[in-house]
Parts: C-alpha cells; sequence; structure tokens
C-alpha cells in the first residue's frame, strides 16, 4: 500500500489574532492542520476562487510552511461566504479583519 | 483499489468488496453523525412557519463534528455565533449530499465505480470529511508515523486513515489532470 505521508504541521501565530478597525477590509484565512492534503488543499484554492495553479500552489505553501495565508480579502459579507465555501470543503478558515 | 482514472468523459476506478463496504460504513457514519447534530438543534415556532432554519449558535462539543463545522472567527463568539446560525444549516445539507453522491454510486460489493465529474467532486469532499473524522480521532499530527506499533489500538485504523489519503490523493490527480 502506497500512501502520501506529506502531513502538514499546525502551528498557530497569535500574531494574525489581531482584529483592526475602521475601514480596513476583511481577510479570508487559511490555518494549518495535520489532516488536509497539500494537494487537495491547493486544488480547493483553483476551484473555489480561480487562483491558476501557480498562485494556488504559492498559498498552500504559505499555508504549510508559516501556518497560515490570507487567501481573499474585501467586504464581509464576501469574506463570510468565500469562509462558509472553505468550511464545505473541509478547510479550517476564519475571517477577521486586517490589522 | 489501483487509482483513479479518466476514462473518456468520465472518472473511474475499482473498488473490492472489502474497501468499498470500508468506504460506505465510514461515510455512512458521518452522515449520521451530521444527522445528530441536526436532530439536536431546536426549531423554534418561527423557523416552522417560515421555513427559514436557523443552525445553532454554538460549536458542536463533539470534537469530530466541531472540526467539520469549525467557527468563522477565532475569538468574536458573537460574531461566530451568528454566522454559525446562519451557515451551518446549508453546510450539513451540503456534506450530507455529498456523502449521499457516494452511498449511491459507490457499489456495496465492489466493482467498478465510474463518475461525472460533478459525482467525483462529491466523492473529494465526502472523503476528506471521513478523513477529517478519522484523524480527529486518531489525533493525527505531522510527525505520525506511515505505521503504528502492532500492539497499538490504533493500528489498523491508521492503516485505514493512510489508505483514503491515498484514494484522495489519486482522485485529486485524476481531476486536475496531474
Amino acid at each position: 500500500m502506497t500512501t502520501p505521508v506529506e502531513l502538514e504541521q499546525t502551528q498557530v501565530d497569535p500574531a494574525v489574532d489581531e482584529v483592526g478597525t475602521g475601514d480596513r477590509p476583511w481577510l479570508t484565512i487559511v490555518w494549518n492542520d495535520p489532516v488536509n492534503l497539500m494537494s487537495y488543499v491547493a486544488y480547493v484554492f483553483q476551484r473555489l476562487f480561480g487562483y491558476s495553479n501557480e498562485e494556488a500552489t504559492k498559498l498552500m505553501l504559505d499555508v504549510h510552511h508559516k501556518g497560515r495565508a490570507v487567501v481573499t480579502s474585501g467586504s464581509r459579507d464576501k469574506v463570510e461566504i468565500d469562509v462558509a465555501k472553505l468550511h464545505g470543503a473541509g478547510l479550517w478558515a476564519t475571517m477577521q479583519k486586517d490589522a | 483499489v489501483n487509482g483513479w482514472r479518466r476514462r473518456g468523459g468520465l472518472v473511474v476506478t475499482a473498488l473490492s468488496e472489502r474497501e468499498a463496504g470500508l468506504l460506505r460504513g465510514l461515510v455512512g457514519q458521518v452522515r449520521d453523525m451530521l444527522a445528530v447534530r441536526v436532530a439536536e438543534t431546536p426549531r423554534d415556532e418561527l423557523a416552522e412557519l417560515t421555513g427559514i432554519i436557523a443552525g445553532p449558535t454554538t460549536a458542536p462539543e463533539d470534537r469530530v463534528l466541531a472540526r467539520l463545522l469549525p467557527d468563522f472567527h477565532r475569538e468574536d463568539a458573537t460574531l461566530s455565533g451568528g454566522l454559525r446560525a446562519l451557515h451551518e444549516p446549508e453546510l450539513v445539507a451540503v456534506k450530507d449530499g455529498a456523502a449521499g453522491v457516494v452511498l449511491d454510486t459507490c457499489p456495496a460489493l465492489g466493482g467498478r465505480v465510474r463518475l461525472s465529474d460533478e459525482q467525483a467532486q462529491a466523492w473529494l469532499s465526502a472523503l476528506n470529511d471521513v478523513r477529517l473524522a478519522l484523524g480527529t480521532v486518531l489525533e493525527v499530527t505531522e510527525d505520525m508515523p506511515d505505521e503504528l506499533p502492532s500492539d497499538d489500538p490504533r493500528a489498523p485504523h491508521l492503516a485505514v486513515y493512510h489508505w483514503l489519503t491515498w484514494v484522495q490523493d489519486s482522485l485529486i490527480h485524476a481531476l486536475a489532470g496531474t
């Protein structure tokens, strides 16, 4: 039996938890988790948000290496929908206001 | 299972009877857990009248359900609660639908599986949900070994987890054409 064993790290960076105020946009953050496959995360970014393979792979690697990445931004309503879509795909995503 | 391939307009594989039974059982279990979550959500009279179903405002206590249905915000519990009430019913419906597609298209006794792209997307989501559930229970970590010592009670379950990982990865490559 052959299995991909590239499992992602779980890291939490408290620095991005600060919630800003004012007219800053909302951000969609995807967090690293030990279950989701790197191939799957990159594929989901392409499918949900129309990123190229290259862009999606870069974002996926940011999640993998830095523990999280901003994948979309905009109005609260837009980001809320994006987070819901990511939850639908099983990714660990949250929204926050740009600090 | 020999992995997924594109054949004509379809995405195809073959499962043994044991593999099909295992997969159907796991997908069914996740579906049952989601159904319990829905059943535990109180229905108010207003929702009955309007047909607009509000989900619960609090995260599931069960760790598997909590992983399948995460919070929207890390600190703002009020915001998270409101958005959960708004989005959770649809999220559960989407996951339930994906599980249903697998149960409809995975032959109980094994054999060929032939999927349209839309069905393959449902399989991808359902496989991921099953891996999230199993990975949560097994407390999978980044440095999880390929195999656990044979006297570890988790050993056979970890083998199933790795098998699901392989099946999912193969499906991604078939769909992405990589």
